[in-house]
């Protein structure tokens, strides 16, 4: 058995070439990037309020990234941009200023790379996130109530409350707000907005 | 024969005949000779062993070569502008240039559209039912332009009937993601799409809609824009179905090319 040292050597260079391949160069190859300032004169990608960075903690708690991606494929690579996800690709430099990064790999839902920018109304998130098939009857999304908080209405009702139809409205003389963490997850998914070009990946 | 022999008593020559040898060795020799154990060592390797590693190795490093992008990071290009050429930005850039047509507002409305708008509408025009309004003969689309103007630039919210049918959806504003050219251009598309026909919709027009509501940040209603009677000014830019619009660089040679290539019999009823 003295080929052991030989062994264990011939598996600890397995081990280190793929991290060379998979951790070390594409560190030395992107873990400067910079925002930099567009041809719109605008620093991309802008960074995100406070608010939106704890809605993203409510994204990341409620798992919507195993059902949602967040990366537009380049057109040799996918339908992605045929589908209207985006005006071009996703580069790297896209996600620099989030940790983590939500890239997801399963598309049961559609990508959220520029949801900000296709619904842009928080109305809307509300009511689809308190009741998908309100929006879309044939919607497999899962309806995440517990976000939201129905109480009996004081006098006014609230400014906030959904509006919902029938068939999801809570009773008479009730209605339906969200919470904190509802309004961070939407404040998040308007945030969701990668349309600003940048040198690497120019809006043609 | 009492005389003993000398092999009698040895136990390792029992049960063999006179003149037989023990040594495996030497009962093995006739074997080994003719068929050798195989041992380790630089045997030749098979010539299309050869052959098939080189090709494998020489289309790696082909396809290493093409389409290394240059080993730069912001470069995602995946096709070679030219071998071992600069295929990053400054390659890309030069080319970008050097292929920088004109487009007309048609073109660039199709390529507005199917960037921003296919998601819900669909590349059909004909949107989800339900969901989203069709823009095929809709009023909304074909009729008045200066509604549909605003509605593309702050957006629109809340119930709208389209075709007979009743919507309630949430239109996103593009005022701050579409500039002038490509709101004109995507309003002139989906105005001449599908079968639509309607009038052209130029940039100046958005440009003077924009200002003429710069105060404006929020979106429409149905009733709001119901209450809107008049259309846009017209264009001052001369509206041919034909004329190419500068995307990025204007050019001076279109204009005088076309004038030079008018026959004199095209233009002698103009006179």
């Amino acid at each position: 058995m003295n080929s052991l040292p030989r062994i264990f050597l011939g598996i600890f260079l397995t081990f280190v070439f793929a991290w060379g391949g998979l951790v070390a160069m594409p560190y030395l190859q992107l873990g400067g990037l910079q925002p930099e300032v567009n041809e719109d004169g605008e620093i991309a990608p802008p960074g995100q309020s406070g608010l939106a960075e704890y809605g993203a903690k409510i994204y990341a708690a409620e798992g919507c990234v195993y059902c949602h991606s967040q990366q537009v494929r380049p057109e040799y690579a996918g339908s992605d941009l045929e589908r209207g996800w985006g005006a071009r690709r996703t580069v790297p430099r896209d996600y620099i200023k989030e940790r983590p990064t939500f890239l997801g790999t399963m598309r049961t839902g559609p990508d959220l790379t520029n949801i900000g920018l296709r619904q842009q109304s928080a109305a809307w998130h509300h009511k689809h996130l308190y009741a998908p098939r309100a929006e879309a009857d044939w919607s497999t999304m899962p309806a995440y109530r517990y976000l939201y908080r129905k109480q009996k209405i004081q006098g006014q009702r609230s400014e906030d409350a959904l509006d919902l139809p029938d068939k999801y409205a809570p009773p008479e003389g009730y209605e339906i707000v969200p919470s904190a963490e509802a309004k961070a997850l939407v404040a998040y998914l308007l945030s969701l907005n990668r349309s600003y070009p940048l040198t690497e990946a120019p809006i043609d | 024969m009492s005389e003993s022999h000398p092999d009698d008593h040895n136990p390792e020559l029992e049960g063999l005949d006179y003149g037989e040898s023990g040594d495996i060795r030497s009962i093995h020799q006739a074997v080994l000779r003719e068929k050798a154990d195989p041992e380790d060592g630089l045997e030749p390797l098979s010539l299309w062993l050869i052959c098939f590693f080189g090709l494998i190795l020489a289309f790696g490093g082909m396809y290493l070569g093409m389409f290394n992008g240059g080993f730069r990071a912001d470069v995602y290009d995946p096709f070679p502008v030219g071998f071992g050429g600069p295929a990053g930005r400054d390659g890309a850039a030069a080319a970008a240039a050097g292929e920088k047509k004109e487009l007309t507002l048609m073109e660039i409305g199709e390529k507005t559209y199917k960037q921003n708008c296919v998601a819900c509408h669909q590349a059909t025009g004909m949107g989800a039912a339900g969901l989203y309004p069709p823009l095929v003969g809709a009023d909304w689309v074909v009729g008045n332009n200066k509604r549909l103007g605003l509605i593309l630039l702050h957006g629109l919210e809340g119930k709208i009937t389209v075709n007979g049918v009743d919507y309630n959806g949430a239109m996103p504003a593009w005022a701050k993601n579409l500039n002038d050219e490509r709101i004109a251009g995507v309003l002139t598309y989906i105005r001449n799409s599908w079968g639509n026909a309607a009038s052209e919709v130029q940039p100046d027009q958005i440009a003077w809609l924009r200002a003429e509501y710069s105060s404006r940040t929020a979106a429409w209603s149905e009733g709001e824009l119901l209450a809107i009677e008049s259309a846009l000014p017209p264009s001052e830019v001369a509206a041919t179905t034909e004329a190419p619009v500068a995307v990025e660089t204007a050019s001076q040679e279109t204009v005088p090319a076309d004038a030079t290539t008018e026959t004199p019999e095209a233009a002698a009823p103009a006179n």
